[in-house]
């Protein structure tokens, strides 16, 4: 059994009064009673109930139709009519309200009971839909990415606004339409090989692309009913131009410090082979002042040496930046481990 | 009349140390200390041999080295890499065609003048046969092959067996050139043997 509230509308007193305690007596409440619908529209929406009973005769400049029309315009609140005859014409303007329900008077209890019940599911069920799609709509519109769900005629069938922005038009202005008539020259050919191959293979595909100054990484997933067959695709556009710009800088940066490395190796190569190169001279030649030529020589390769450690610490440096980049704070484990260079 | 040499190295050490031996062995010696040096001492000085080292600042051994083959005085010079850095395989593309010999650092300097006479013979030899195919009214773009493919396939067998981890130990480099040397010996009828190998200590060459 309910406790929900419900608002009566009745101009006759007596029948109000019957309405309220049948109400009470299936355990509602009676959230108040107006008679004319001027007072229903003032009344019903400080009390916000759960349903209003509403007689379609009233007197008053407003009758039970006008005010629940008016009640399902600013409030989201269902109403049920009660009438004492089936007036066909009545009843064709109710229907424009979208009533939850109606009731003939006389009212048998069980049938108000069920129809307020009916009424109340209804409701519910409608505003959790409603609620849910908005759930959806709002997350979908906080993702950054553009999203788009298509179906095998290629329509558009939901979209975000991060896509409705992309085609250049509303939201609302591009469902049901088709998607090749929102891109100039048409639905790319690239694009629909993709998608054919997605739904052909009932599987993910994945590519990326440049579109003017920026890259996306571009999914088509295909979204399968149960023995795979698809008849929705979702496009989604995620822009990696960030990323790119971060690897590039790396990459750049990386491979002309490797560069400086690489042609510091070949210059030391040649600078520590030519002291060598001097000692075994300056030993086979073994005379005394050979002997004093030789520590010069030993000196020179120690000099060389020590620029060695200079190019540890610049190679430590590029170490540092790209964990900075790829590990995002992590410190490098080794760091504790590996051998500070000599002090010079 | 003593065979003359002309050492090109920005190390002092070197030049003194290779001068005192090479001196003893009964060479003349003249020294430069860069690339510059040597080519204007050229331009007074023919020697029967050039040890050049290859890196040097601004105009490093290369470089030297290709002016010393664009210049016909100077052409016909052996010329002698004595490096620390092993050469690359893009090095031995571009210049393998124009080096006699490639010496690495260090080496025992009792052992230059060996090489020196060895580099000197094998050059002169390469230089009759040049001018017996000139004689027989062989292209000059056909006798220039022979010489770079020659020298080439020297420099490579030579250095193959140390320096093959940096050419990506890639046997068909040297096999490629192997077989079109003996394609060109047979066509040109040059009795194959003799030019091969001959700048290798090693080598079975009589010298």
């Amino acid at each position: 059994m309910s406790d929900a509230s419900i608002f009566i509308v009745e101009d006759e007193l007596i029948v109000a009064d019957d309405i309220r305690l049948t109400l009470e007596n299936l355990g509602y409440t009676v959230a108040g009673i107006a008679q004319t619908g001027e007072t229903a529209v003032r009344q019903v929406p400080e009390h916000i109930p759960d349903l209003v009973l509403m007689d379609i005769q009233l007197a008053g400049t407003m009758d039970g139709i006008e005010t629940a029309e008016w009640i399902r315009t600013n409030l989201s609140v269902p109403v049920i009519f009660l009438t004492a005859h089936a007036d066909d014409m009545n009843l064709e303007r109710a229907k424009v309200t979208e009533p939850y329900g109606y009731i003939l008077k006389p009212y048998d209890e069980r049938e108000l009971h069920s129809v307020i019940e009916m009424a109340l599911y209804k409701h519910r069920t409608e505003k959790k839909a409603r609620e849910d799609a908005w759930t959806i709509r709002t997350l979908a519109n906080a993702i950054p990415d553009a999203i788009l769900l298509l179906d095998l005629e290629q329509r558009i069938i939901a979209l975000n606004e991060s896509m409705a922005h992309r085609l250049g038009d509303n939201p609302a202005a591009l469902l049901g339409t088709d998607i090749g008539s929102h891109i100039p020259g048409g639905f790319p050919v690239r694009i629909r090989e993709h998608l054919e191959e997605a739904v052909r293979l009932c599987r993910t595909v994945q590519y990326e692309e440049k579109e003017d100054d920026r890259w996306f990484e571009v999914v088509l997933s295909p979204l399968p009913e149960p023995g795979c067959t698809t008849s929705r695709i979702m496009i989604q556009y995620h822009d990696i131009t960030d990323i790119r710009i971060i690897e590039q800088r790396i990459h750049e940066q990386g491979i002309a410090q490797i560069d400086r490395n690489m042609e510091q190796f070949q210059i030391l190569n040649d600078q520590i082979r030519n002291p060598l190169q001097a000692i075994m001279g300056y030993v086979s030649l073994d005379c005394e002042e050979s002997k004093s030529r030789i520590v010069e020589q030993v000196m020179a390769i120690d000099n060389l040496v020590t620029r060695l450690d200079h190019g540890w610490v610049e190679s430590e440096k590029v170490r540092r930046f790209l964990y900075r980049h790829y590990h995002h704070g992590e410190t490098d484990a080794s760091d504790a481990q590996t051998d500070k260079p000599r002090e010079a | 009349m003593p065979q003359t040499l002309l050492l090109v190295d920005d190390d002092p050490p070197i030049l003194d140390t290779f001068s005192r031996f090479l001196e003893k062995e009964g060479f003349t010696i003249y020294t430069a200390d860069g690339g510059e040096k040597c080519i204007s001492l050229l331009g007074t000085t023919l020697p029967d041999l050039i040890l050049l080292d290859i890196m040097m600042e601004p105009m490093d051994g290369w470089e030297t080295l290709l002016a010393i083959r664009d210049d016909p005085k100077t052409r016909d010079i052996p010329v002698m890499m004595v490096t620390a850095k092993p050469p690359t395989r893009d090095e031995i593309r571009i210049y393998g065609g124009e080096v006699d010999d490639y010496l690495m650092k260090p080496l025992d300097p009792r052992k230059i003048s060996e090489s020196v006479r060895r580099a000197i013979d094998a050059s002169e030899e390469m230089h009759r046969t040049v001018a017996s195919l000139r004689a027989r009214g062989v292209e000059t773009d056909r006798v220039r092959e022979y010489v770079s493919l020659l020298r080439r396939v020297r420099l490579t067998q030579k250095l193959f067996g140390r320096f093959r981890h940096i050419w990506n130990a890639d046997i068909h480099f040297l096999g490629q050139q192997e077989s079109r040397l003996a394609r060109l010996n047979e066509e040109l009828g040059i009795d194959a043997p003799s030019g091969a190998g001959s700048g290798d200590p090693g080598g079975k060459r009589p010298v």
